[in-house]
């Protein structure tokens, strides 16, 4: 049995705890104990990408201390696996003793369908769930991670799931964390394009592996189109294999 | 050229409110970058290319001093006249001075990112002498007055074989910033650009608002990588944050340019308002907000302090299990989205629950 360490995001953490819960699930029925580190608090990727490194750093430097020891360290979310692997050496560039931390915590992180299928060498959880769904390349989970692939393949492996072709599957739903609020226009002008396609797809559900990009579609069908869901990738996998996580608020 | 990038989120309202801008910009993007797709696929192995402009580019760039010197030797030895130019006034002044001198009335232009830089066209004007777009995309913008919209619709420059000796060539090698932008490893990056237009095509907000907002000769990530290179960070705070962070211009530029990293590095020189790229330094509210989250996620009991009256906090405005609207909230986020109410204990209090179901 291995025991991996949960890298919980503040945002799965404080506003979407489910998808943590979930990933517990996933974890158990793939013979994995999950340990929780509750001195975890926030990666620092807010600070980071707004600019304010002092602040990123003291994160930072909290989150390695916090993490250090552990073997495998895995989180439901891409960006933030792609702040604590990459970013990070951005942040220490200056600081060797932290870079060369940093440096050794980096390989041990893993974003949550990543883990599974390259690490695990799983691509079929045994699931059933009967359901259209399409799927959305969330921006770091894609491009600064290079994960795609797995996810899909978890998908195409539930029994009963179609996985359906989304026009600009891969162009940003225009979350961007803050940009979503200060450059409003033009991020709603792209959620709002990727909710057409999505509804164009014929979709049940979209289906994604960042929390930020579930946010902000969601936040935006809840408004435009009530009783349309996009979901976590974590979530959509659990209730697949029957232990549906209560999706609580 | 005027310089309206302080403009940005003016600008860009504007044209997502523009129907000829949407249409276009449905069509355009697409069509290039299906164009690029194809030409890179006529490489035995285009990734391999790829990487192969980028280490040329690399090292054209870390080498540029010399280079510029090894260039102007050999254009002097072929009989060419060369001028260094400073500033935008100085090459203006002496493509000006040049064309009185020979009795010049009117000239003829290639499309050129350059001299929409350096605002030639107006220069000339003003030295009453006239000038003539030979591109047709550049020709047509000239006519309407406008700067233009894309960098690279050109056509292919002919064969040296196929047209006359000009009777005298004169290059002029223009600084304006660049030197200074070299100075710094990080802003030194941004000089590798090579004006292809790939990360424009790529963009997802360069896709929704056009070239207009970036204020400048260079639009889309070259710009936002370029501008405040050149320009400094005066006036580019929105520029550097019109950005997401998805990487895609970083994956499809052929010169290496980490355009998100570069953004990054703005943003951090402008918050600490940095003396050599004249950084603005933020604003108190977000400096208050950055030091609380810092403070209170150095230390979990802190934090779990902060996440409760976070949650009470945003609480008080949810109706049923979502929250539409906050006075004094994020107002750009609830313009078009709700966010859910937060659920009454966070992961971390629901741990020992979670924790039991294991055993
Ligand atoms: S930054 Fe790169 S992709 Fe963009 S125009 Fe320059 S060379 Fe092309």
């Amino acid at each position: 049995m291995k025991r991996v360490s949960l890298f919980i995001p503040c945002l799965v953490d404080m506003v979407l705890p489910h998808i943590g819960e979930s990933t517990v699930t996933l974890l158990r029925h793939l013979d994995c104990e999950s340990t929780y580190h509750s001195e975890q608090t926030c990666c620092g990727l807010m600070s980071f990408n707004s600019g304010f490194r002092k602040e990123a750093r003291r994160l930072a430097r909290h989150f390695i201390r916090v993490f250090e020891n552990d073997e495998w360290i895995v989180s439901p979310s891409g960006s933030c696996v792609n702040m604590v692997k990459n970013r990070y050496l951005e942040l220490f560039e200056d600081d060797p003793v932290w870079f060369a931390r940093a440096q050794g915590l980096a390989p041990r992180v893993y974003e949550l369908s990543q883990f599974i299928v390259d690490h695990l060498g799983v691509e079929d959880l045994g699931g059933t769930r009967h359901a259209k769904v399409a799927y959305h390349e969330s921006c770091s989970t894609l491009n600064a991670l290079g994960v795609s692939a797995q996810p899909k393949a978890l998908i195409r492996s539930v029994r009963g799931t179609e996985l359906v072709e989304l026009t600009g599957a891969d162009i940003c739903c225009g979350f961007g964390g803050t940009f979503a609020n200060s450059f409003a226009d033009v991020s709603t002008a792209l959620v709002r394009q990727k909710a057409e396609y999505f509804l164009a797809s014929g979709a049940d559900l979209l289906v994604m592996c960042d929390p930020g990009c579930l946010l902000n579609i969601q936040g935006y069908l809840d408004r435009h189109h009530p009783g349309r869901r996009a979901v976590h990738l974590a979530d959509y996998l659990a209730g697949s294999i029957g232990e549906k996580t209560q999706v609580a608020t | 050229m005027n310089i309206t990038t302080e403009r940005f989120k003016e600008t860009a309202r504007q044209e997502l409110a523009n129907a000829h801008t949407q249409k276009f910009l449905q069509i355009l993007p697409l069509r290039l970058a299906a164009r690029r797709d194809s030409a890179y696929q006529s490489f035995p192995d285009p990734e391999a290319a790829h990487r192969y402009g980028q280490t040329i580019r690399d090292e054209a760039i870390q080498r540029l001093p010399e280079l510029l010197q090894i260039f102007e030797t050999n254009a002097i030895a072929n009989g060419a006249r060369v001028f260094w130019a400073e500033d935008s006034r100085a090459a203006n002044g002496y493509i000006a001075e040049l064309a009185k001198r020979e009795g010049v009335s009117y000239v003829t232009k290639g499309k050129s990112m350059v001299t929409e830089e350096l605002g030639l066209n107006e220069a000339l004007a003003q030295a009453g002498i006239e000038t003539w777009e030979t591109d047709l995309g550049e020709f047509i913008t000239q006519l309407l007055q406008r700067p233009p919209f894309h960098i690279s619709l050109d056509s292919g420059p002919k064969r040296s074989d196929e047209i006359d000796g000009p009777e005298e060539l004169h290059i002029v090698i223009l600084d304006n910033g660049r030197s200074a932008a070299y100075q710094d490893p990080k802003t030194r990056e941004a000089l590798r650009c090579i004006r292809c237009g790939a990360c424009l095509n790529a963009c997802p907000v360069y896709g929704k608002v056009g070239g207009y907002p970036y204020g400048w000769a260079y639009s889309g990530p070259m710009g936002q990588v370029l501008t405040p290179a050149l320009q400094g960070l005066g006036n580019t705070g929105d520029l550097i944050r019109a950005c997401t962070l998805c990487h895609r211009c970083k994956i499809i530029c052929p010169a290496g340019i980490d355009h998100p990293s570069l953004l990054l590095y703005y943003r951090y020189k402008d918050v600490v308002g940095d003396r050599a790229l004249g950084g603005n330094g933020a604003g108190w509210r977000e400096r208050f907000v950055h030091t609380l989250l810092s403070v209170a996620g150095s230390d979990h009991r802190l934090w779990r302090l902060f996440a409760k009256v976070a949650r009470l906090a945003a609480n008080r405005f949810r109706s049923g299990d979502r929250i539409h609207s906050m006075p004094n909230g994020p107002q750009g986020w609830f313009s078009s989205r709700d966010l859910p109410a937060l659920p009454a204990k966070t992961l971390r209090e629901r741990w020992a629950q979670i924790d039991q179901k294991r055993n």
